[in-house]
């Protein structure tokens, strides 16, 4: 028996070790706090532990705000539950998720844009997030959680600073200018290198854009649903490098086919912030990271202080 | 508010529940058995079987907790008829018992597994006077094991009957028999002859030695089901999930590898709850026996899923064969006196198409192991009895047309399982002719395994490499078992070997398992194929 039990053990040896590492070299005590702050499970589970009446919900645009300007620009505490990548499906889910739970939301701030709106963006990860948040197993034997803990036990033992991946800004002098020419139009401009690439990558994604009109139908019920509940519902589209507008949104036909769903929200309960389409302020080059995401120092705080001012 | 506030605690409950699963493949199964086991063995013998039927009810409450209920009234009804069977004084009297009992069962099983189908045309009329058959309880899927619990409970009602076993008294024996968790889910289906009286022995002491053996069994089966069958199914899911999009040698793979998927899910399955068996002392019914190697059909259902081929072999098949129900016919009874094999083959595979699923798609997959096994009787009526030694290369002709006509049937399983339809089944079946270059079969699956797994081309390609890697291990170990150790099983071999290369080899096993493990996500989303049976 003792031998059966000694052989198991030093069997599953390399697993125990793994984990060691794993949990180990966050220095942390307790399993929450070995997994990246910004994921969704990690700011669910704070979420349920300390439960604010106000929360934001959205992707990676929505994801980065200076939380403690949010609270002194609007004077209440919200919690912001938007995660990189999140599908508009999965931030419905997000939402409804809260609603079955906490009664006492009353104010959502909710990022909707044209990139999450995109039929073959279809992600659907709400129901293993739930899962991992009622069972901590969950979390250790997440594919995607193991392979960023991974990630950064590589850049912590190459003496990099964890989080770095967190703070996306670019010093203006290190940018280099290409002449980019328009497919559609033939005219060449001349565009940052890095912003010339963000519109390749996404082009692609940009091409086969379809609305994803289910997901916007559940959007719109959602609306209703908290209208009925008394929760006061912002629509906030985020803003985008004028380069994208014009070279990938506007020519592949998506501006046109978002701007009727933008009305249709108007007309709907919610309060609608449009700084993607109809409502763009006038930032600069230099305050965007790349084509979708501002730089934030530059640009983020501005925008908060903006957004949140007409929110308060 | 009441309503909203009730709804609000099922959901927390049920995220609960989903969140822990119960499943031999589960995280929480690897805390419960070491639990369960422990506390059997050092509680004295009269607490063993009371704590074995907690486990197993704690066991399927976690896998299903809704179904539980449907377990339980199932165990009580077939007892009770059990008791009827076994007391009745007259012949007539037993066998309308049994017939009721049987009877019963199946609706149970009809009404619990066949729901959906139901649903389609019962919803509307059963609306119409207020009841709201549609929704809830009632369309989702069946009820956990129901498929495999009810068939070893009607096994038992005719064992009583034939007066092959006598009828257990004891409801606490009789419940732990028909739930006992290592099989309650997916089987093995044991008779009561086999698993009853090892069930009632509580002097058994524990035998380290077995037990080793036990996890040996366990730790190939989690192998096959973590490391292979799991990453086959990245792939076989994502082409039957878009079957429309493909066609030629992408269709072909996708059919060969939901075969070998489908194979070493469920040996996979069997061996893990074999072993957990083991650990407690007592020994379920083998249910693999390398199909794969069969050079015909009559032989691959000697060796596919033994203990429901067995089954079927001795409460269907045989009684059709020998119950001369032809001669109680009008006008073709006087002619026909000679029992029809080869009828009761057919309605035998009929019946095994229906108890795998609902759909058409079943009932032809069915008919096609008939159309198989039929085709194969008459050919050897006709050019007789094939040689039992066989020459390699005829050997290795016949194993692949036998695993052809196989692969391709499966494509009806498969669409079935996925609850698509007839022509859905046929169109994939059709299109694997149409032709395809093979960068396109190349791209197909490295995008497949990009959407089913991790949209990186590195971990696309480590995937891919670990995958082979897991499927080549396995059927090496297949065609070893088969030839080399004639059919006995690998954990014996595993233990005759020197210490060294047997440790090696267990540390390569729980490495595979656990990457296996780990590219699901620790499997909180999926589960065993005949899960859903």
């Amino acid at each position: 028996m003792k031998k059966l039990i000694r052989n198991i053990i030093l069997l599953l040896l390399p697993i125990l070790l793994y984990y060691g590492v794993f949990l180990g070299f966050v220095g942390s005590v307790g399993l929450p706090k070995a997994i990246p702050g910004a994921t969704p499970v990690a700011t669910l589970g704070q979420y349920r532990a300390q439960p604010t009446t106000s929360v934001i919900l959205g992707d990676s645009r929505m994801a980065h705000f200076d939380m403690d300007a949010v609270e002194r620009i609007t004077g209440r505490p919200f919690t912001n539950l938007a995660f990189g990548g999140a599908s508009l499906n999965e931030c419905l889910d997000e939402l409804e998720w809260l609603l079955a739970r906490y009664p006492q939301l009353d104010e959502v701030v909710f990022g909707f844009t044209f990139y999450n709106m995109n039929q073959s963006y279809d992600q659907d990860r709400f129901s293993a997030i739930e899962t991992s948040l009622y069972n901590p197993f969950a979390l250790l034997t997440n594919l995607s959680y193991n392979l960023e803990l991974l990630q950064n036990l590589v850049i912590s033992l190459g003496g990099g600073v964890l989080g770095g991946g967190e703070t996306e800004t670019r010093d203006p002098a290190s940018y280099t200018y290409v002449d980019y020419t328009d497919p559609a139009t033939g005219e060449t401009v001349a565009l940052r290198q890095d912003i010339v690439d963000y519109m390749d990558s996404i082009g692609g994604y940009t091409q086969s854009w379809q609305p994803d009109t289910e997901a916007f139908a559940r959007l719109l019920e959602i609306i209703n649903t908290c209208h009925a509940r008394g929760i006061r519902f912002v629509v906030v589209m985020p803003p985008m490098h004028s380069a994208v507008l014009q070279h990938e949104v506007r020519p592949t036909g998506i501006e046109a086919q978002m701007l009727p769903m933008v009305e249709d929200l108007k007309q709907s309960p919610a309060e609608v912030l449009d700084y993607e389409l109809t409502n763009r302020p006038a930032f600069t080059d230099d305050q965007f990271f790349d084509g979708l995401h501002l730089d934030y120092q530059r640009g983020l705080p501005q925008w908060t202080e903006m957004l949140f001012s007409a929110i308060a | 508010m009441l309503f909203a506030e009730a709804g609000g605690i099922l959901s927390a409950f049920s995220a609960v529940t989903d969140a822990w699963r119960l499943s031999l493949s589960s995280v929480h199964f690897l805390l419960f058995l070491p639990l369960a086991v422990g506390v059997y063995f050092l509680f004295p013998a009269r607490l063993r079987r009371p704590w074995l039927l907690i486990a197993s009810y704690y066991f399927y409450f976690w896998a299903a907790p809704k179904y539980l209920p449907v377990l339980l009234l199932g165990t009580l009804f077939t007892y009770l008829c059990g008791r009827a069977i076994g007391g009745a004084k007259s012949m007539g009297a037993r066998r309308g018992w049994v017939v009721f009992a049987v009877a019963g069962a199946v609706l149970g099983l009809a009404f619990f597994k066949y729901n959906g189908f139901f649903a389609t045309f019962l919803s509307a009329p059963l609306h119409s006077i207020g009841i709201p058959y549609d929704s809830g309880f009632f369309t989702t899927a069946g009820a956990l094991g129901i498929s495999f619990y009810t068939f070893t409970a009607i096994g038992y009602l005719f064992d009583v009957y034939r007066e092959d076993t006598p009828a257990e008294k004891n409801l606490l024996n009789y419940a732990l028999f028909i739930g006992f968790f290592p099989s309650v889910t997916m089987g093995p289906i044991s008779r009561a002859g086999g698993l009853l009286p090892q069930l009632k022995d509580d002097t058994r002491r524990f035998d380290a030695a077995s037990a080793a053996d036990g996890l040996r069994r366990m730790a190939i089966g989690y192998f096959k089901k973590l490391a292979v069958a799991d990453t086959l199914a990245v792939f076989t899911g994502a082409i039957y999930g878009n079957l429309p999009e493909y066609q030629g040698l992408t269709l072909t793979l996708a059919a060969i590898a939901y075969a070998l998927q489908l194979y070493f899910d469920f040996s996979g399955y069997s061996d893990i709850a074999i072993g957990t068996a083991q650990l407690l002392g007592i020994k379920l019914p083998e249910n693999f026996a390398n199909p794969y190697f069969a050079t015909n059909f009559s032989l691959f259902w000697q060796r596919w899923h033994i203990s429901l081929s067995s089954w079927l072999q001795d409460y269907i098949f045989t009684p059709l064969v020998w119950s001369r129900w032809t001669e109680k016919l009008p006008i073709i009874g006087k002619h026909v006196h000679k029992p029809p094999v080869l009828t009761a083959l057919a309605a035998t595979f009929l019946i095994s198409g229906i108890w795998h699923g609902d759909t058409l798609c079943f009932l032809i997959w069915g008919a096609l192991q008939a159309v198989y096994r039929i085709g194969e009787e008459v050919l050897h009526r006709t050019l007789g009895k094939p040689k039992k030694k066989l020459n390699p290369w005829l050997r290795a002709g016949k194993t692949v047309i036998v695993l052809a006509l196989w692969v391709e049937s499966l494509v009806f399983f498969k669409v079935g399982t996925d609850g698509g339809s007839v022509a859905s089944a046929a169109s994939a079946l059709v299109r694997q002719f149409l032709p395809v270059s093979l960068a396109q079969v190349g791209q197909d699956i490295t995008a497949a395994i990009a959407n089913g797994f991790f949209n990186k081309p590195f971990m696309v390609a480590l995937f891919l490499l670990f995958s082979l890697f897991a499927l080549c291990l396995a059927l090496w170990a297949d065609w070893f078992q088969n030839y080399r150790l004639k059919g006995a099983q690998l954990s014996g071999w595993l233990q005759s070997l020197r210490t060294a290369p047997k440790f090696l080899l267990y540390f390569l096993i729980v490495l595979c398992c656990f990457v296996g493990f780990l590219a699901q996500s620790g499997g909180f989303e999926g589960n065993f194929i005949y899960g859903n049976i």
